[in-house]
């Protein structure tokens, strides 16, 4: 049973082990998806924006786990 | 006809990825068949091995009566979550704040603890059996992911799971020679190169399966992984020189 518990932590370990890094990427797909396309008539830059973004968040979260406030 | 955007990507993915799943797996079984012996360490591992193709035979026509713009955003978010969390890590090592994988280390640290956890009584060992058993299935389940997840939004399941196999084929090869853990591969590099492709991956597929064109169609893929490694490179050099400034102001 313990197995089964650690293999389904494990996996849930594959997507997730920063919460608010998971929460950021999963707003900004949301944003791009969901929002964008109300306020952005030419579609053709939502790829690129949804890069942009995604880069942006990998970027300011890792900076954060490397310098966390003193 | 095969596209070789895709297939090159996928396949190049499926195996680097893989081979470093492997390569772990591999350790976690030389230290239970050296510890505890050999019978079961591949009693786990055979086990380990059942479990997951049993997945695959599950999971492969429920796969498959998805649509294809669901499985697009799915896999697509999933393949981003996986791919930047394997990113941010392949950035904090090389940028010098968590210590690099070292294989020797993961071999020593559980030979270690097998020697000091007990051995069960009767025709089992179940600590041996469970440990290659936990350590397949772990490693395993990432491969079958990475190879659903590449394979089957683009209906190149062959070619990724090909991928796979001959990475596979390689470690078992070079685990049965030499007896001990493969830590010359590159780990950290190689995480660092699949997280850059995962991530390309999935941003493309959440865009397809959103409706979001590209611009210049497939050959956005190439470039995704460019400026991803690109962000990662130098956030590891930003990294490192913020390191060595600290060190500096704190020796002044």
């Amino acid at each position: 049973m313990n197995a089964v518990r650690a293999i389904l932590a494990e996996l849930l370990a594959l997507f997730v082990d920063d919460w608010s890094f998971t929460a950021a990427i999963m707003a900004w797909l949301v944003v791009v998806t969901l929002v964008l396309p109300r306020f952005l008539p030419d579609s053709s830059w939502g790829g690129p924006v949804l890069f942009l973004g995604s880069a942006l968040v990998l970027a300011c979260s890792t900076w954060r786990r490397a310098r966390p406030p003193a | 006809m095969v596209d070789w955007t895709h297939a090159g990507g996928t396949v190049l993915a499926a195996f680097l990825a893989s081979l470093v799943e492997f390569v772990e797996a591999l350790t976690i079984v030389l230290a239970v068949g050296t510890v505890r012996g050999w019978r079961p360490a591949l009693l786990g591992t055979g086990a380990g091995m059942v479990l997951l193709l049993l997945l695959i035979a599950g999971l492969g026509p429920l796969i498959a009566a998805v649509p294809i713009t669901w499985l697009q955003l799915s896999v697509g978010v999933l393949l981003l979550l996986f791919g930047l969390r394997l990113l941010k890590k392949a950035i904090l090592r090389a940028g010098g704040i968590i210590p690099l994988h070292d294989e020797d280390a993961a071999y020593a640290e559980e030979t270690r603890s097998l020697r000091t956890s007990g051995r069960s009584r009767g025709l089992w060992d179940t600590i041996a059996v469970t440990t290659a058993f936990k350590a397949v299935v772990l490693e395993g389940m990432e491969v079958e992911f990475i190879v659903v997840a590449m394979g089957a939004t683009a209906g190149l399941l062959l070619p990724a799971a090909a991928g796979a196999g001959v990475a596979l084929l390689g470690v078992v090869l070079l685990g049965l020679a030499l007896h001990r853990p493969l830590a010359r591969v590159p780990e950290n590099t190689l995480k660092l190169v699949v997280g850059v492709m995962l991530a390309a991956f999935g941003v493309f597929w959440v865009a397809e399966g959103a409706g979001l064109p590209w611009p210049g169609g497939d050959l956005a893929l190439p470039a995704l992984a460019l400026g991803f490694l690109g962000v990662a490179l130098a956030m590891a050099a930003l990294l490192r020189r913020s390191a060595t400034s600290t060190l500096r102001e704190r020796r002044a």
